[in-house]
């Protein structure tokens, strides 16, 4: 069984960021979204940044992405300094972002489209990719015809299609009902256990960030900061039924207190700041 | 027929105006009960209904001296006279001059105002310094320069062409910068995570973005350039709907004036279903 259509697995890749800061220059004031961050993500890893609003955490992921470039430090992805995007990284955003004009097996081909590699065998793994999402029978539908679960699936299949070592999700599921969430939760494991790759995945949600990763990167807001990171030591594949389990809950009692410590500082600071 | 006629009453007060003939999906839209195949019926009866009634007011106002005779020609006066202008023939040289200017206007117009918006969506700059001057001429009634184009483009169908197209260009060239520029922050980060080049990210993402803002442009550009072909011909023309309309009202034939009305009114029917008929093949291919 095995990974969807043969082709050699890639191997997941492995981040350093070293040192980063990122601030924002509007017409009057300086933003500082991220100050001083230090996080080694080893290869394979599934690692979640979670905390408040303002914390940097999409602003972290946009810097891997090389979508954003560091004000200071560097970020590096397989040793390589990320000045641009890379090939072997996909993003998927809050919002799936299908385009509206092409039916959902087209929209799942698109990165090969662009990649000019679209190929029978692009087609085959994008239909198997959406096969593996629950969304057999669909691919002539329009992204208007599809619930807002249905389009955060195809966007997942989207990234998937090109075979990336290194996934990066912004809050993908911060739209969906808590029901629909938890689907999609256990569908993403289960494709990320067929085909290991890195994954950093922001979110708001503790148990979902518990749920999914290795590591919580818990962060903290104004200026951004990473505030602790907590190893998560559930064991490996976690079934539906973990959720129910005592030992989740434990986790996400120590995770809610790690970031109650970080949003209190973030109080903290931002009351600093008011007396300037 | 009886119930159909006491519903109808009740919607020509509401809408009053003969579009409702025209577009019954606005009636189907506030219905709602029973299958959509009775429900497209009953909107088709009700929309025939209304032609009824209001050709029916048309005669009973003429009949019994409501409107003067000089001001309005009885339905059958009208109908008599479009059949015999179609029967010699002498409508075919007006309709054919009013369509060129028509169809050369629009044309002209969204060639240039598809070029023209591409370049402003590209250049911030260039949109920054000369979008003011879009506006101002935007708010000016081109119209009022009619004369001047006459006088600067002589009387054969240059002028009507150059005011069709003025008319048409603006409402294309806004739509077209509009959906050219407005896609979102996630959509742009989309293509730069895929490394798409400029020209794939024109392709894939902006253009076919923008043809949901340039057809409704289309179907208004297309009603302003035949404004401009008629307008131009009242200004001066030989020939024309706009130069035949001016005919019959300054020698009396009332009835002819009409004829015109009615040709001019399928005329733009016609152009509207052509663009939808378009509008439909694009989308099914991009």
């Amino acid at each position: 069984m095995g990974a969807p259509t043969g082709a050699a697995a890639v191997a997941p890749a492995a981040i350093t960021v070293n040192g980063v800061a990122k601030t924002f220059h509007t017409r009057s004031r300086a933003v500082h979204a991220l100050e001083d961050a230090h996080l080694e993500i080893g290869a394979g890893e599934f690692v979640s940044l979670i905390g408040p609003s303002g914390c940097g955490k999409s602003t972290l992921l946009k810097l891997v992405a090389g979508l954003l470039e560091t004000s200071t430090g560097d970020v590096r992805v397989d040793g390589e300094p990320v000045s641009a995007p890379l090939p072997q990284v996909a993003v998927s955003f809050q919002k799936p972002t299908l385009l509206r004009w092409r039916n959902v097996i087209d929209n799942v081909c698109l990165p090969l489209t662009i990649s000019g590699t679209l190929d029978d065998a692009g087609r085959r793994r994008a239909t198997e990719l959406l096969g593996l999402m629950g969304l057999d029978g669909f691919e002539r539908h329009f992204p208007r015809e599809l619930s807002g679960g249905m389009e955060q699936r195809v966007a997942i299949a989207r990234s998937l299609v090109s075979r990336p070592s290194l996934l990066l999700m912004d809050e993908p599921f911060g739209a969906l009902d808590e029901f629909t969430r938890e689907d999609l939760n256990d569908e993403l494991l289960t494709v990320w256990q067929q085909e290991p790759k890195t994954v950093v995945f922001v979110t708001h949600s503790i148990s979902e960030a518990v749920f999914l990763s290795d590591r919580v990167v818990v962060m903290s807001a104004r200026p951004g900061r990473i505030h602790d990171v907590v190893p998560i030591g559930l064991p490996r594949p976690r079934p539906r039924a973990l959720r129910n389990a005592p030992e989740f809950y434990d986790v996400i009692r120590d995770v809610r207190s790690v970031l109650d410590d970080a949003r209190g500082v973030g109080t903290a600071s931002r009351q600093e700041g008011a007396g300037r | 027929m009886k119930s159909t006629t006491k519903g109808t009453t009740r919607s020509t007060a509401a809408t009053g105006s003969p579009e409702a003939a025209e577009a019954p999906s606005g009636a189907a839209g506030r219905g709602g009960r029973g299958g959509p195949g009775s429900l497209r019926i009953r909107s088709a009866v009700l929309a025939a209904a209304i032609f009824v009634v209001l050709i029916g007011a048309w005669q009973g106002a003429t009949a019994f001296h409501v409107v003067s005779p000089l001001i309005l020609a009885p339905p059958a006066d009208v109908f008599a006279a479009l059949v015999r202008m179609v029967g010699d023939g002498s409508l075919w040289p007006h309709l054919a001059a009013t369509a060129q200017e028509t169809v050369a206007g629009f044309a002209i117009a969204v060639a240039a105002a598809i070029v023209i918006g591409s370049a402003f969506a590209f250049s911030p700059i260039v949109r920054t310094a000369v979008y003011p001057y879009i506006l101002v001429s935007q708010t000016f009634p081109k119209v009022a320069i009619a004369p001047l184009i006459v006088a600067a483009f002589g009387y054969d169908l240059m002028p009507k062409i150059v005011l069709a197209a003025l008319l048409a260009f603006f409402p294309v060239l806004t739509n077209t910068i509009a959906g050219l520029t407005e896609v979102s922050d996630d959509e742009v980060n989309l293509f730069r995570s895929l490394r798409a080049s400029r020209w794939q990210e024109l392709c894939y993402l902006r253009i076919p973005n923008a043809l949901v803002f340039i057809f409704p442009a289309l179907n208004s550009a297309a009603v302003l350039a035949l404004i401009g072909a008629i307008v131009g011909e009242f200004v001066a023309a030989r020939v024309g709907i706009g130069y035949a309309i001016q005919q019959f009202t300054t020698t009396g034939e009332v009835a002819g004036t009409y004829a015109m009305l009615v040709v001019l009114s399928l005329f733009g029917l016609a152009l509207y279903g052509l663009l939808t008929l378009a509008e439909r093949f694009v989308r099914r291919n991009r």
